[in-house]
């Protein structure tokens, strides 16, 4: 699965698309800045689909955006073929939405909350209830908001959203501030809601955490999208057959494997090979010289080292900001690469 | 619509700050009852008969000396005549009267409209700062983006915000000037000094209240609009703050003019069915010297119901258009 420059394509019903967004803010004193770039986002119908991206680059902007909080300077946006934010009324019933840190009243206890909120779609007020004990807050139903702990109101967020039972729901960074066990919490909360059927779009700049649960990401940066695709092919466009090799001789051994044909690097005592068909073949090329291995390890490409790459030298996320003086590469429309495509200055 | 104001009534219902407030202005009402007590109370015999004797001194001080002082008054008054010729020091008036000793008893009929407009300024702050907190709490928390994401029609959703407000400051106002009303009447009413309280006297205060539930409504959709504008109600108190110092105070005493314009003045002519301001006008006397007189103008309650709506619907239109087009955060 690759994307195109401006259109990915996933070849069936999306839930959220957009086309040619941008968005940018006037600061006071300092012009205009740039959130958003021309962006072409699309997020295929069901599954988990991680939005990727530095701090700063537009996620947060671009989903305020699809829920009609912030008003584009131009550009197209769709929820579920709904042209929004003018058929927005229609279609945010289908939707349910986190955006950053949970917004609640705060002398209201978590249930007060909910009804209030139930009652403005016309859901029943025994679904608060049950919405409560799906999230494990039925026993601090009664609380205060402002007496919870971080991770109490990412959860009563949650069950915010599940109030409506929506088929799309919006996570802008789930687990910021939330302990491991809540990170784990919030990812299993995820992966249910998908396996359910539903599509769930989650922003981060967590990699790993997004890694283990997204079935299809975009990664954006300054605004744009720089690679959209499943995250199956998107490491498997970038897998390497590169190994990690250490040993007494490193020198030695870079020789042998060299002869063979193989690309090596040294790194202190470890030697980095790479077009050798299989870790073994090393072993064997190197045994048969009288050099023995004590560390082997085939370099797994993760999303993170993808990110990084895909993203390097753009900073935090804005144009606003750059660390070299604004000489250096600036994402353009038609940056977004098909996976797989080769990359300038890729750590592969 | 229906549904979205049933919702915002319910938490207008549950927020604790509206209930002090609404709290608040009942005690207001209690409190001016209260100071109603000792106009209410008729004096003792003891009092009485001391007024009494303070009269007769007078009077036997006026016999002695009574010729003189008119002589002394006639005289600072032809001398005043040169250059004021109208001026009238009230010669004729000095001897003493038994009934400026005993005063007149306050009654509820005289007063009782008076102890209704007192509560004036304490309904429309009151009403305004409820509606203003009911929704600057939310958008200063945060929360109405949250709602957004639920009801995302903006329109809609200013409206029965502004609907719950209104009608969330209507039973502490009309509570408030029951207590004022009813309360009053009660005080006057233990000590017998009613008066003569006919249909024509509850029918003037009832009108009065009935005007000031108006000013309460007015409070509570400027409070609505100015909320969401500022987004903070510590924001629209500066602002309100801000208008009575520069507007009310520092414009009104530099150009007199605008007085008509004032909230002030607008409030209080709606509120006792049409009030009077004060110019200082001068003129050259034939002496030379420089003359002034305060000079009394009238302002309608036409003038002020229309000036107040009119303040009400434009900063609300302003509002609403600011609302559909700003980004929430």
């Amino acid at each position: 699965m690759t994307t195109t420059s401006t259109a990915p394509t996933y070849g069936g019903p999306l839930a959220v698309s957009t086309r040619g967004l941008r968005k940018t803010y006037l600061r006071p004193g300092r012009g205009r800045s740039v959130a958003v770039e021309g962006l072409d986002l699309d997020v295929p119908l069901g599954g988990v689909h991680g939005f990727l991206g530095p701090n700063g680059s537009g996620k947060t902007t671009t989903i305020r955006m699809l829920l009609g909080l912030v008003r584009p300077d131009s550009g197209t946006m769709r929820l579920f073929d709904h042209e929004v934010p003018a058929r927005l009324p229609d279609v945010i019933g289908r939707v349910g939405a986190i955006v950053e840190q949970p917004r609640f009243f705060p002398t209201f206890s978590a249930r007060e909350n909910l009804v209030l909120l139930a009652g403005a779609i016309g859901v029943p007020e025994r679904t608060v209830d049950v919405v409560l004990a799906d999230v494990g807050l039925a026993d601090r139903a009664r609380d205060r908001y402002r007496t919870y702990s971080l991770g109490m109101k990412q959860r009563l967020a949650v069950a915010a959203t599940l109030l409506k039972d929506p088929d799309l729901l919006i996570f802008d960074e789930p687990t910021n501030g939330l302990d491991p066990a809540g990170i784990r919490e919030v990812r299993g909360t995820m992966r249910a809601l998908a396996e359910r059927g539903k599509t769930v779009l989650v922003s981060s700049h967590i990699l790993a955490e997004v890694e283990q649960v997204a079935d299809t990401v975009s990664i954006i940066a300054r605004g744009r999208l720089l690679a959209s695709g499943r995250v199956s092919d998107l490491l498997g466009s970038r897998a390497t057959s590169s190994v990690r090799v250490r040993l007494a001789d490193p020198a030695s051994a870079a020789g042998v494997l060299t002869a063979r044909g193989w690309r090596t690097t040294a790194d202190g005592e470890v030697l980095v090979v790479e077009g050798a068909p299989a870790p073994e073949h090393i072993t064997q090329a190197l045994a048969e010289r009288g050099m023995y291995v004590s560390e082997l390890l085939p370099v797994r490409v993760d999303l993170e080292s993808v990110f990084l790459e895909l993203t390097a030298g753009q900073g935090p996320g804005t144009s606003a900001w750059r660390p070299d003086g604004g000489k250096g590469r600036r994402a353009r429309r038609g940056d977004a690469r098909p996976v797989g495509a080769p990359t300038e200055g890729g750590a592969r | 619509m229906s549904r979205l104001l049933r919702v915002e009534l319910r938490r207008f219902r549950h927020r604790i700050t509206l209930w002090l407030v609404a709290g608040g202005l009942v005690a207001v009402a209690v409190l001016t009852v209260g100071s109603a007590w000792s106009w209410a109370v008729p004096p003792t015999d003891e009092e009485l008969a001391q007024r009494q004797q303070f009269y007769e001194q007078s009077l036997a001080d006026w016999e002695e000396h009574g010729e003189e002082m008119v002589a002394d008054c006639r005289e600072q008054e032809a001398a005043a005549r040169t250059t004021q010729p109208d001026v009238d020091f009230g010669c004729d008036m000095m001897a003493p009267r038994l009934e400026d000793y005993l005063g007149s008893q306050l009654t509820f009929a005289d007063s009782g409209l008076g102890l209704v407009e007192q509560m004036m300024l304490p309904i429309a702050f009151a009403a305004g700062l409820m509606a203003a907190s009911f929704v600057g709490a939310e958008a200063s928390s945060g929360s109405l983006g949250t709602w957004l994401t639920f009801a995302p029609r903006r329109v809609p959703v200013y409206l029965s915000k502004l609907g719950a407000a209104v009608l969330g400051v209507l039973p502490p106002t009309v509570l408030a000037l029951a207590v004022a009303t009813g309360g009053g009447w009660a005080v006057f009413a233990v000590h017998g000094t009613v008066g003569d309280a006919g249909a024509e006297v509850w029918t003037r205060i009832l009108q009065a209240d009935g005007r000031l539930v108006v000013v309460a409504v007015v409070a509570a959709v400027l409070g609505v609009a100015l909320a969401f504008l500022v987004r903070h109600t510590a924001a629209v108190l500066g602002v309100v703050v801000g208008w009575a110092v520069v507007v009310e105070g520092l414009l009104r005493n530099l150009v007199p003019a605008v007085a008509p314009m004032t909230a002030q003045v607008n409030l209080a002519a709606w509120a006792s069915a049409g009030t009077e301001y004060g110019t200082t006008e001068c003129r050259t006397g034939v002496d030379g010297m420089q003359v002034c007189d305060w000079v009394s103008h009238e302002v309608s309650m036409t003038h002020g119901g229309l000036l107040l709506a009119a303040a009400a619907v434009v900063v609300t239109v302003v509002s609403v258009l600011v609302l559909r087009v700003r980004d929430v955060s």
